[in-house]
């Protein structure tokens, strides 16, 4: 620990207002995703306990504010707070997952195309062209239109337009590796390829990775919302930050902006508290820039 | 958003002289089969969605009746052969007929394209206005105060749901001060016999609010790639020889670095178009507009497999295009970068 | 013109009445009006398919032979009178002097031919109950039906008349851009998505419609659709969300028109053995326990707060205008909200700790129709009917609950029968499946009963409107007693409307332009 905090990494951090912020508000989300449901009374996906009763209370400081519900309700009396406690959960959860599984993914395809070259990369690489020449949202749009809403099908959407971007990058830096004299030597004195991977080709391509992953989760947030923004992203009774603020948009102009303009701020700020950190990340660990 | 995380590929900068006639065909080759490709994944993932049959017949329709809608719809046929009907009929230009309207797919779609395009292209040199002398300035300034703010403006820029935004946008300037209007496409004139709305007083009226909330994210992105390249540029031999010549170091900047830091903003461009081309579809439903995207979308609610499957070839060709032009001009601005 | 118009107002207080006369005939104030719809209309062609916005611009496009009022009163249309020559054959004549819009003049042979047009067509069920039609002569047509049939009239309320040379030339594509019929407003201009104007057919049978211009709005949106409205981008809105109603009725200069609507929002259970989302027997075949469920269902609490009190609750299976109708009879009052006698039930049917199933719905198709679901949902979770939720969009939904798909155990859906007659309904939803062509083609629940079977079978069977009505009033008695359905409530058709804007609204929803006026 101490090494870590001795570090240039480190100085530099202490240094950098962005990424102070920026990692306090992913902390801060941290803690609200993972002790939400200890923070309120409600759990407003249990529809047996909400009452209708409680439907459209404006936030407390409003007048016809009730103290029960921080943030108002929303048209099934659920509380706006503790839905965008819960809501974030599935709004993280999915960037979390679908980042994990697009860079595993990615990884082991980049890796293939890499090693063995040939049918095997020009297929992985002409798909990778092929995809990237269409804007991630329009793809996963299109694949949730087929495939029927649900938070499983939004991870397989957000993975099939998330993968590419690692493949390249491992790709890159595996034929770059494996051109050298040591590897090359290494593979003739018989060093199995699992090792050549870890000990040679992992390490020169875990920095930009990690910088990738990073802002690649706020932008599957993004894109999830707007999927369910759209309709065809998580289904109605477990509402992400997008669907909520698509709820909330029905009755905007009613003047219940409460339900929509919250969970807009809430996803505003992961989202920038995760770029405030990612692009601390990426100055300081993209040797490109140093 | 989207595509700001990532890296350009190093190895596409490795140029190799080539004729351009072969280059050409090679594109055209390439293009072909990706629009092939799209047709195919489109009219397999369809099969999936729900049976276009049930949105078009009455609920209480009888069997037989069904069975005559299908025959109509030409959906009576097999997947494959349905697919091979499409393609054949494609290759003569004929790009089959929507299930809901009876038009043909390829008409609906362009009818509707005028409006898309004109909110893009104002989104595009909103974005660009406001981007290229906010990165610039923020790039050669890098430690400036109101440099910070832009980028953390820039920043927030990225983080924000478009979606979001546009309702913010409805609900502040057209409910609450009532001085734009909520939703739709203005007043519209002919230009050489496309319909456009940039022409009347009344269209730029209805324009605005869409186009401001569609510009936002390229915006930022286009703003952190200026500053970027411009510290990059910064950085370079050259640069500092030219300094050490004794010219001012804004006079460097500006005169030297801005052409070769707006290199890299070009490539972005293409991305952001088809970026902006894609996010049309959620801003063009918040605000009504009459546009392709809107289309799109609702043909994805009414399974409308015709009209998604043009919709989604048209755009990758549209794709294509943009990214062809940009090596084009890529190669113009940069003599260092053959064509390959 | 307004000013002009003032003037002449002057002029008639002055006593100049004859100046007036000449001067209101020629600088009349042409009236326009600008109406917001939910969508674009699909069609122009009536052949073509249908859906609430195409049907609205088909009855400003043509017109049929029965004409149909706003409350659902039958009378002539462009046949003037008809008569029944025998149990299957009805004689129509039609109107003299009836032209198209291109100056055509209207014919039995367009008659006939609309017929046989529509039965090629995607719509062959418009023209089901017509066995054969032929011209006697130009203006008089004879139609057979396949069994004898009382409410034919009423079908032929929604069967359009085509020109048949025009269509013939124009071909069916371009009859969707190129509308032509008897009706009394012409296509001006259509840009997709955008608006649709109409213009004024001046040499309309019916007369000269009092708005000369309207513009059709689609505003998908229901936000946005409030915004133009009270912005003043259109004169009217249909389906004025009801979250938005307190708002306008409270803005000066704007008023809310509601009608209760014909859709009847209902439960569908299933009545099978086994259900596909149910573990072990199916609790519902079991009338004690629909009773159950249907006395947990707080209807007043959903209209008052999902509805914001713009529903009623439905009494019957069909609106107390239809034939079928038994005055006086209320499922409110035969099964009132009581959660201890639902949990009675349960418990005396064998099902003390309730069980668990999914109840299917729609997101974009009711209005507020999810938040009803989750409203259900809770309500049955106090008499431990525990309710899973699988809400989807409409696109999925009519394939996902089609018959025989078999997925549901329980479904939210809704039933309209614009012609007036629960006949149709019953034989679609309740009749047994696969027992008769035609008929139990909707019993999702798979509910079967042969007394209701045979009572559907004698009111097909009789000629005579009153001894169906009859008939199916026992049929009614029988279904509210037996509960294969909940019915919930009919929706309410809400417009908003500025001031200035006189409009009744139409039990079928058909915004008619025709039956307009502005100042």
């Amino acid at each position: 620990m101490t090494s870590f905090v001795q570090t240039e990494f480190f100085h530099n951090y202490r240094r950098s207002t962005s990424a102070v912020v920026g990692s306090a508000l992913m902390l801060a989300f941290a803690f609200a995703v993972t002790a939400g449901p200890f923070l309120v009374d409600q759990n407003p996906y249990d529809i047996a306990a909400l009452n209708l009763m409680d439907s459209y209370k404006p936030p407390v400081w409003l007048e016809g504010g009730d103290p029960r519900f921080l943030l108002g309700t929303d048209g099934q009396g659920r509380d706006v707070w503790a839905s965008i406690l819960y809501g974030a959960r599935i709004s993280v959860f999915i960037g979390l997952v679908a980042m994990i599984a697009s860079c595993v993914i990615g990884t082991v395809l980049g890796l293939i195309a890499g090693f063995y070259g040939g049918i095997v990369d020009s297929v992985i690489m002409r798909i990778a062209d092929i995809q990237l020449s269409f804007p991630s949202i329009l793809i996963a749009l299109f694949l949730m239109s087929a495939v029927g809403t649900g938070v499983d099908k939004v991870l397989i959407a957000l993975t099939a337009v998330g993968w590419v971007v690692y493949a390249r990058t491992v790709r890159g830096a595996t034929l770059s590796e494996i051109k050298k004299e040591y590897v090359q030597a290494a593979k003739v004195a018989g060093l199995p390829n699992s090792k050549i991977i870890r000990k040679h080709v992992l390490p020169n391509v875990m920095t930009p990775l990690i910088v990738i992953a990073t802002i690649q989760v706020g932008t599957f947030v993004l894109i999830e919302a707007s999927l369910s923004f759209l309709g065809v992203g998580v289904p109605i009774t477990q509402p992400s930050l997008g669907l909520l603020i698509k709820n909330g948009f029905d009755v905007l102009f009613s003047g219940l902006w409460w339900t929509s303009v919250f969970p807009g701020l809430a996803i505003m700020t992961l989202v920038f508290g995760i770029n405030l950190f990612g692009d601390f990340l990426r100055d300081e660990l993209n040797p490109r820039l140093k | 958003m989207g595509k700001a995380g990532a890296f350009p590929d190093p190895a596409d900068k490795k140029s190799q002289y080539s004729d351009m006639l072969g280059y050409l065909i090679k594109r055209l080759i390439q293009m072909l089969l990706v629009l092939w490709i799209v047709s195919l994944v489109v009219f397999l993932m369809m099969s999936f969605t729900g049976d276009p049959v049930f949105m078009i017949v009455p609920i209480d329709a009888t069997d037989d009746q069904i069975q005559q809608a299908r025959r109509i719809l030409g959906l009576d046929q097999s997947l494959p052969v349905q697919y091979w009907i499409f393609i054949s009929s494609l290759v003569q230009g004929d790009f089959g007929q929507s299930y809901v309207f009876r038009q043909p797919a390829l008409a609906l779609i362009l009818e509707r394209m005028p409006a898309t395009v004109e909110m893009v292209l104002v989104a595009m040199v909103l974005a660009v206005v406001v981007a290229i002398p906010l990165g610039v300035y923020a790039g050669a300034n890098p430690n400036g105060r109101l440099s910070r703010i832009i980028m953390a403006g820039s920043l927030l820029g990225i983080s924000l749901p478009g979606f979001w935004v546009g309702m913010v946008l409805i609900y502040f300037f057209a409910v609450h001060l009532g001085i734009f209007p909520s939703s739709g496409r203005g007043e519209t004139g002919e230009v050489f016999g496309v319909r456009t709305s940039l022409v009347t007083w009344n269209g730029w009226h209805h324009i605005i609010l869409p186009a401001v909330t569609l510009s936002l994210a390229t915006m930022a992105i286009l703003l952190r790639m200026t500053r970027a390249g411009m510290m990059e540029v910064a950085r370079q031999d050259y640069m500092k020889f030219a300094r050490a010549k004794g010219a001012t170091r804004q006079d460097v900047l500006y005169k030297h670095g801005l052409k070769n830091a707006l290199i890299p903003v070009v490539t972005i461009f293409g991305l952001q178009l088809g970026d902006l081309i894609a996010f049309a579809t959620i801003t063009e439903t918040i605000f009504s507009w009459p546009g392709m995207g809107k289309l799109l979308i609702d043909s994805i609610y009414r399974a409308d497999r015709p009209v998604i499957v043009v919709y989604l070839m048209l755009v990758a060709l549209i794709f294509v295009v943009i990214n062809f032009l940009v090596d084009l001009v890529y190669t113009l601005i940069d003599p260092r970068i053959t064509l390959k | 013109m307004k000013i002009l118009s003032q003037t002449a107002w002057r002029c008639y207080t002055l006593g100049a009445a004859i100046v007036v006369v000449a001067a209101g005939a020629s600088f009349a104030q042409t009236k326009s009006l600008t109406i917001g719809l939910t969508a674009d209309p699909s069609h122009l062609y009536p052949l073509a398919g249908e859906e609430l916005s195409s049907n609205i611009m088909y009855y400003h496009l043509y017109d049929p032979l029965v004409s149909r009022s706003a409350d659902l009163e039958f009378g002539p249309g462009l046949a003037e009178s008809w008569e029944r020559v025998d149990d299957t054959t009805w004689r129509f004549k039609l109107r003299e002097g009836v032209t198209f819009h291109n100056g055509n003049a209207f014919t039995a042979a367009d008659v006939v031919f609309s017929v046989e047009k529509a039965r090629a067509s995607i719509r062959p069920d418009l023209v089901a109950s017509i066995a054969s039609a032929t011209a006697i002569d130009d203006l008089t047509v004879e139609i057979k039906t396949p069994q004898p049939y009382a409410v034919l009239p009423n079908d032929l309320a929604e069967l359009l008349i085509l020109d048949e040379e025009y269509t013939t030339a124009t071909g069916d594509q371009d009859m969707d851009l190129k509308p032509m019929g008897t009706g009394p407003y012409k296509l001006q201009e259509w840009i997709k998505e955008e608006r649709l104007v109409l213009s004024a057919f001046a040499d309309y049978w019916g007369g000269a419609p009092k708005i000369e211009t309207v513009t059709f709005r689609p505003i998908t949106n229901p936000a946005t659709r409030t915004a133009a409205l009270l912005t003043g981008e259109v004169d009217v809105v249909q389906d004025l969300a009801v979250r938005d109603v307190d708002r306008v009725r409270n803005e000066a200069g704007f008023e809310v028109v509601t009608r209760p609507s014909l859709l009847n929002v209902v439960l569908g259970m299933d009545t099978r053995e086994t259900s596909p989302t149910i573990d072990g027997p199916n609790p519902m075949t079991d009338q004690r326990v629909r009773e159950a469920i249907a006395r947990a269902i707080d209807v007043d609490a959903i209209n008052k707060i999902v509805m914001n009190g713009l529903a009623t609750p439905s009494a019957q299976y069909v609106p107390d205008s239809h034939l079928g109708f038994v005055e006086g009879m209320d499922f409110r009052q035969m099964y009132p909200l009581d959660i201890e006698k639902a949990k009675a039930l349960l418990a005396e049917a064998g099902y003390p700790d309730g069980f668990t199933m999914t109840l299917d719905a729609t997101n974009n198709r009711y209005v507020n129709d999810a938040q009803i679901a989750q409203a259900l949902a809770s309500m049955l979770a106090q008499i431990n009917v525990t309710l899973n939720l699988n809400i989807m969009p409409k696109s999925n939904f009519w394939g996902y609950i089609r018959v025989p798909s078999e997925n549901s155990s329980f479904i939210m859906s809704g039933w309209d029968v614009p012609s007036g007659d629960a006949g149709s309904m019953y034989q679609a939803l309740f009749y047994s499946r696969d027992k008769k062509e035609g008929y139990g083609q909707v019993n999702r629940g798979s509910y079967s009963n042969p007394a209701l079977d045979d009572l559907v079978d004698q009111a097909d069977s009789t000629p005579d409107v009153t001894e169906r009505d009859a008939i199916l009033q026992e049929a009614t008695k029988l279904l509210m007693a037996d509960i294969p359905m909940i019915p919930l409530h009919y929706e309410q058709d809400i417009y908003g409307v500025r001031d200035g804007v006189t409009l009744t609204p139409r039990a079928d929803k058909f915004l008619s332009a025709f039956e307009m006026d502005v100042e």
